[in-house]
This record gives structure tokens, sequence and C-alpha cells, in this order.
């Protein structure tokens, strides 16, 4: 671990009110979730590293350059700090067009620093239908995709993210996420999320942080972290999903279905209004996965693809199993049938997914 | 000695403008500053901006005569220095002008800028924009119905000043006599036509005046939250 350079550190004191802020993180992971209950000071961390708010003591470092240092006094303002921020309200500026709310940090950056185009961020994030349009007229989710865009155009070296699917609706977050997924594949800025949001953390963090009343109490991969951690609606309504980009390989007009493919596994589909090579997003909860240790047969279900079980994890009585298909993918279970079935890590099952499971929640 | 109705307008709306010129560096500063700023002696700070609301406009008068005049405080520097006294001309009209409607100005700035929701300006300042560019790129733009009526308030209070007006210009016609002056000297002569011609010329442009401040408040604000 210590042999790769970390992208962010952090050791900070800081005293809001009676609250004591006290973050301490070394980050080497692209994509970071950091976790906790409402109040615990994630938002206040963010803004300590973007440089909006000044600690009292301690150092924040941004791969070699030092960006706040109590000893020597030094306190980088945040226009110079090349940390990009995307906050929970969006916060476009009400008087500019959409387009110009992308350009305004992007013309705030040297020419020299500029990493992105304005046609690729449009492209990537879907939005060259909104570029005329006024902040005022925009939906929930449109708000937030202009907002990630903005950030992304003045090229920040690391783009934190503040909880900024939290008003959004179900759809338009599930694709949104898919999209974080490839801001930070194309794109090689890495990101720190803020979310009080356990079913999207789960999917969309590759490292996990997790605070608790000012301090980080836990870090590591998502599903250790979590682990043991006792969340009601982790433990009983939060659903688990798989969220998968496919693309349409071919349409079965006699049988009603579609098939697509997504990391070389193929899948059938009930039929999709959309062209052969279309890209699509498609969310299967991991509650419509079932799970057999032999080839099942006679069965309707479709799609039954084997793999083997990765990592299996307990969240008081839910237990998701980590199976790789060709892709790694969440499947939930009761307690009864992890023993039942002796499954166990390093262990050949089948996935039993119905067609009518999967469902499309965006297309590029 | 009476000079033509119409150069006395001119001079009076010459003088307004001037004052206005000069103000709006300052009041866009200062309503910014006491808006955005928290420092010790703040209060202090914000009396004294509001002083020149209550004083009497001749004691501002005696006041800035005091300074800027031909052997004031400032104004003997002036004088000895460039051989020019502020005194008695149309700039020291519109000194006089500028300085009793600087509060009016002042403070419908920094309620405009008060308005500006503070978060934006965060998020333009992670957007690289350092604060010079945040205030004029977001804070301005955004403020400019509360500053656009304040601008027209404080024209319109240039164009009715008198007493300070008085002291530190005098009342030489064509020179520093602005329209209220004029209306005073020409009932004093008991010439009342000239002096009714030049108070319904004086209600007309301070209602026009005022009326255009309100209406271009009206149509900003309404492009900030509709469109």
């Amino acid at each position: 671990m210590s042999e790769i350079k970390p992208i962010l550190q952090v050791d900070c004191e800081m005293q809001l009110g009676n609250f004591l802020l006290q973050p301490k993180c070394s980050l080497q992971s692209d994509f970071t979730a950091l976790f906790g209950p409402s109040g615990c000071g994630k938002t206040s961390t963010l803004k300590l590293i973007a440089g909006l708010l000044q600690p009292h003591r301690g150092q924040v470092r941004l791969a070699d350059r030092v960006l706040y240092d109590s000893e020597s006094r030094l306190n980088t303002p945040p226009e110079t700090r090349e940390v990009g921020l995307v906050f929970q309200d969006g916060r476009l500026f009400p008087h500019l067009s959409v387009q110009k709310n992308l350009q305004f940090g992007l013309q705030n950056t040297p020419p020299a620093k500029q990493r992105l185009r304005l046609d690729d961020v449009v492209d990537v994030l879907r939005i060259s239908h909104l570029l005329e349009r006024r902040p005022a007229t925009l939906s929930g989710g449109e708000i937030q995709r202009i907002a990630i865009g903005r950030a992304l155009l003045a090229s920040p070296k690391l783009l934190l993210m503040d909880e900024p699917l939290a008003a959004v609706d179900i759809p338009s977050k599930l694709s949104l996420l898919i999209e974080l997924h490839k801001i930070r594949d194309v794109f090689h800025i890495p990101i720190v999320y803020v979310s009080h949001d356990l079913s999207t953390v789960l999917n969309i963090a590759s490292h996990v942080m997790r605070m608790d009343a000012g301090r980080i109490v836990a870090e590591g991969q998502p599903f250790e972290v979590l682990a043991n951690y006792v969340h009601k609606p982790l433990m009983e309504t939060d659903e688990i999903r798989n969220l998968l980009e496919m693309t349409v390989t071919s349409h079965n007009a006699e049988r009603g279905s579609s098939d697509v493919t997504s990391g070389g596994v193929s899948f059938v589909l009930p039929h999709i209004s959309a062209a052969v090579g279309a890209r699509l997003t498609i969310d299967i909860p991991a509650s419509e996965i079932l799970l057999a240790i032999e080839k099942p047969v006679g069965l309707s279900a479709r799609n039954i693809i084997a793999g083997k079980v990765v990592q299996i994890h307990h969240f008081g009585s839910r237990v998701i199993v980590k199976v790789d298909i060709g892709m790694v993918l969440s499947v939930e279970i009761v307690e009864g049938t992890l023993a039942g079935l002796e499954i166990a890590v390093g262990k050949r099952v089948f996935l039993v997914m119905k067609a009518t499971a999967f469902r499309k929640v965006g297309e590029r | 000695m009476q000079v033509p109705v119409e150069q006395t307008i001119i001079l009076s709306l010459k003088i307004a403008l001037a004052a206005v010129a000069f103000n709006t560096p300052f009041c866009l500063f200062v309503g910014w500053y006491l808006a955005r700023r928290q420092f010790r002696g703040k209060t202090l700070i914000e009396t004294l901006v509001n002083m020149p609301l209550v004083v009497p406009p001749v004691v501002t008068g005696y006041f800035l005569l005091i300074v800027f005049g031909r052997k004031g405080l400032l104004g003997q520097w002036l004088y000895a220095a460039t051989g020019l006294a502020l005194s008695f001309s149309w700039q020291a009209a519109a000194l006089a002008a500028a300085v009793v409607s600087f509060p009016l100005f002042a403070n419908a700035v920094r309620v405009a800028i008060e308005n500006v929701d503070p978060r934006l300006e965060e998020a333009a300042r992670v957007l690289r924009a350092g604060r010079w560019r945040v205030y004029l790129q977001v804070t301005l733009p955004l403020s400019m119905n509360g500053i656009a009526a304040g601008l027209f308030l404080c024209f319109a209070r240039s164009l009715g000043e008198f007493g300070a007006t008085i002291m530190v210009a005098g009342n030489i016609p064509g020179r520093t006599q602005t329209i209220p002056l004029a209306i005073y000297s020409l009932v004093n002569q008991a010439d009342e036509q000239q002096a009714l011609i030049l108070v319904g010329i004086s209600i007309l442009i301070s209602y026009a005046s005022l009326f255009a401040g309100q209406v271009l408040q009206r149509r900003w604000q309404g492009r900030k939250t509709h469109e």
C-alpha cells in the first residue's frame, strides 16, 4: 500500500461550535465513498479539502502538493486548489444559460491546464439538448448532470461530490451512477463521493471510508467496511443493485426477446425498442437473482449462467453473495440458504435470472 | 441675473450624473464590504456611512467646505499643488450631491448583495474564480436589480440636493446654480412663473428616474427567478 502515492492526504482538526471535526485519511483509490450518518462531518470534510473551510490545525495534501498546512501557515485559496466540488443542491448560476454555466470554470482555467473539452463532457453526460436552457427550467437530475459537467470542465485533479444524487429520482439516479463510473474511466479524475445512502455507496465505490462524529472510523473495501455495521435500512429495506452497461446484439421478433451483451457475457431480455448496437444501462436487483448449485433444468428463466463465488457479506439476516460470471454480480439470499446449500467462497454456482427481472434505466 | 432655464437643467443633470459616476465604484465596494465581510467596528462604519441621511445637508456642506475649500484641510494643499480650487465650482456641487446621496446608493447595493445566495459564490470559488471574478461574474449580475434601483435613487437625490450645495458651491447662475437653487432664487425674486416651470420639470425628472429604477428592478428580478 505504501508504495502507491496517495492521491489525497488529510489530517486536520477543526472546532465547529461544540463539534470537533478530525478527519484523517490517505486515499489511493480512484473512487472513494465517504459514508456516515447526517451531521457526522462529511460535508465539512469536503469543504476543508476544497478550501471553503479553514481548519485550525493540520495538513491537506493533494498528490505532491500541500494545499493547507497550519505550521507553515499555508492556505491555498479554493480557486487555485484544482479541486472540484459538486454540491447536493447543484448551485447552478441562475443568471446564466446551461452552456454558460458549463463554461464558467472552463473560462477560468488557464489553457495549458484545460484537459477536457465541452463536447466530450456534453457527450458523456448526454446534455446536448439542454445547452440553451435556463437552470430554473431543469429537473433535479438535469441540474446535477450540468453541475457535474461544470465541475469537470474546470479540469480538477480531484472531484468531490456531496450527495449529488440525494434529490434525484431513482431512474435518473441509476443512469447517473453509470455516468460517474464513466467519468472516472474516461477522464481519469479520482472521485470522493459523500453519501449517507448505502445502496449508492455499494454500487459505485471501490473504497469506502465510514465517518462518525467527526472522525473516520473505518476504511477499506465497501463490503468489508460495511459488514457487521448496524444500519437499519441496509439490513431491511435498501435494495442492492447490479448496474450493467449492455450492448444490444440482436432482436428475436418471434420469441419477443432481445439479446444483449455485457463484458463478454450474453443475456436474454424481453424485447427492447433500441437499435442493434445501442448501449443501455440495465439494472437487476440482487434479490431478483436466484442461486443454484447444480445447473437447473425445466425452468422458465431464460438466463442461466455459471460462475464462482468470490465473496460473502452479511448484513443482519441478509446475505450478499458476490459471484464472478465474467463480471461480478451481487446476489441476495438469506442466511438459511447459505448453510443449506453449503455456499462458500470458491464454490461453483449457477445464477438464474428471469428475462423480465432486468430493468432498462438508460440508453445512450 | 438669470440664465436660460435649459442651461440650469443641463447643469443640474451634469452635476447629478457626475455625482452618480463618482459614487458608483465606492458604493459597489462599500455595499459589498458591508454585506459580505465581518470586521471589528463594523457598526461604527455603518453609522458613518448613514450619517449624511440624518445630518442637516448644510452641516455636510460646511464640513466639505472646511476640508475642500481653498483654505481647507485638503483644499489648500490641492490649491498649492495645482492652482485649482474645488469650492464654488460645478465639481464642488457634484461632490456635495455625491456625499449626500452616498448612503442611499451604498445601502441599496448592500441589500442587493445580501440577497445573493453566498452558496453560489462558494460554487464559483471552486470553479477557479478568485474573489474579484466571483464579484464580477456572480455577485454583481445577480444583484443588478438592487444596484440599478440604488443608482437611480442616487441620481434623483443628487438632482434635489440643496443645502450642502449652497454651502460648498454657492448659488452662481450658470456655474453652480442647480434647479433647486434656481427655484429658491426665483421665488425670492418673486418670479413665480419661472419658478413654477422649474418646479414642474424637477418633479418630472425625479418621477421619471425613480420610475425607471423600479422598472429595471422588476425586470432584473424577473430574469433572476422565472426564466
